[in-house]
């Protein structure tokens, strides 16, 4: 089965933790109605046992994953096991608190931010080993984080009927995040090719597969050429649109994700 | 402890890969130790030389920081062991090391590698690999009374010693003199 199921697993859980973020500063800063919220609340949960179910797959004894918890002295895996299954306890519990003006919601939607970004944040730590020099730096941790900063809003917008003001400004926020994770992406390629041994020759099996194109497409360039013409036609987005944007940067996420794992050249005895 | 290699005396025969397999029976896809050959430009004349590896039962084990279900330890003299009853088969270890050492038992769905002959050991016997060294290039070297000079930590093919500070010792290959015909 390969790396499929933690390609599926790691974009929506990061898929996740953005929507619960936003759905939580959301609900903090703005009013939203109730049966919406907490409609969304449950698909969000839905979503992160989904991905942690998918998780397991990847796993020789799945049904020995409980281990998994056992070592957070040291470990990031146990650490990302245990914050996102934290995570969908707090999400539960802030499904139940979906009642009238709710002030301990408002609260705990704030403690839900914080463990979905330190979720998202230990995930991408899993993968900073030296062993793999191109992962061993920031970039795992920021392009996990800039997938769950596109995707989570995208999916939220879909979720709720925003007003007008709140729903631009998201929409807004997302061409943003897609603009500075395909500046950031063009600066670690380049990086990886200017350098030598594994990391070179990452950026290469980066370049040369035959998905790094499709993925730019979908993932950036159609998204940001959408945004763009909007914003020079003064069209405001429709749900159709963003309906259709996270669609393709949701593609593009698992194209950019298969490339991760696939493309990645760790050290090896005896040179490349 | 750990092994030393002296790749001087080390023909490549892959005896001790043979010896290692026939005493722990391990799947026809898992080799808990490795012959390597050196790439040949290496030296400054081309030399046949080999690297025979296995668990290198480092100092700082990324397989054992990684780990999340607390499969592996390390012993007081310094083996690191993995603990398949632990495993779960998450093959986190074999991402995290760096040179390639645990490995996925496709069979039983769970990671092993190399415990050093840890219960021949015991015995007092020598490893399975060392034992079947027709040219004695393999040994266990015990660092509390090692004395011995003229080793290294790395030789050419071997990734930085730096990441995980394994107890791998290498006795380098003797390159011989080039003989030229006078012009």
């Amino acid at each position: 089965m390969g790396e499929y199921p933690l390609i599926l697993f790691t974009v929506l859980s990061q898929l996740s933790a953005g929507a619960a973020i936003t759905l939580s500063l959301l609900d903090y800063f703005t009013k939203i109605d109730n049966s919406a919220g907490k409609k969304s609340t449950l698909v969000v949960l839905v979503m992160i046992a989904l991905s942690l179910g998918i998780s397991l797959l990847h796993l020789g004894h799945p049904f020995n994953a409980y281990r998994a918890l056992t070592n957070i002295g040291s470990s990031w895996l146990s650490r990302e096991a245990i914050l996102f299954f934290l995570l969908g306890i707090l999400l539960l519990v802030y499904y139940f608190q979906w009642k009238e003006e709710n002030s301990f919601r408002k609260s705990l939607g704030l403690i839900i931010s914080v463990v979905s970004v330190l979720a998202v944040v230990s995930s991408g730590m899993v993968y900073v080993l030296p062993a793999v020099p191109a992962w061993n730096n920031f970039s795992p941790i920021l392009f996990f984080l800039f997938t769950g900063a596109a995707l989570g809003p995208m999916f939220i917008l879909l979720m709720l009927k925003l007003t007008n003001g709140a729903f631009s400004r998201l929409v807004q926020f997302t061409a943003v995040i897609l603009a500075a994770s395909l500046m950031c992406f063009i600066v670690y390629v380049s990086v990886l090719l200017s350098g030598s041994g594994a990391s070179a020759s990452t950026g290469s099996q980066i370049v040369g597969s035959g998905i790094f194109w499709p993925r730019l497409l979908v993932n950036w360039i159609l998204p940001l050429g959408i945004f763009a013409w909007l914003t020079f036609k003064r069209i405001s987005p429709d749900r159709k649109v963003v309906c259709s944007l996270f669609v393709m940067v949701f593609i593009g996420e698992l194209l950019g994700r298969y490339l991760f794992y696939y493309a990645s050249v760790a050290l090896k005895v005896a040179g490349l | 402890m750990g092994f030393l290699v002296d790749a001087e005396r080390c023909i490549g025969c892959h005896a001790c890969e043979m010896a290692c397999k026939n005493e722990y029976q391990s799947e026809p896809n898992v080799r808990w130790r490795k012959v390597y050959p050196i790439n040949e430009t290496e030296y400054s004349l081309p030399e046949r030389n080999h690297l025979s590896l296995a668990c290198n039962h480092c100092e700082k084990p990324e397989c054992l920081r990684v780990c999340p279900v607390r499969a592996y330890t390390k012993r007081e003299d310094g083996i690191v062991i993995h603990d398949q009853g632990r495993c779960i088969g998450c093959k986190m270890c074999a991402m995290a090391c760096p040179y390639e050492v645990p490995q996925y038992n496709v069979r039983l769905k769970k990671m092993e590698k190399c415990n050093l002959c840890d219960g021949r050991l015991d015995q007092g016997l020598k490893t399975a690999c060392e034992a079947a060294c027709p040219v004695e290039a393999l040994s266990v070297i015990d660092f509390n009374g090692f004395t011995k000079y003229g080793f290294v930590i790395a030789l050419p093919g071997f990734p930085d010693p730096s990441i995980t500070k394994p107890t791998t010792r290498f006795i380098k290959p003797r390159i011989g003199a080039q003989v030229r015909r006078d012009q």
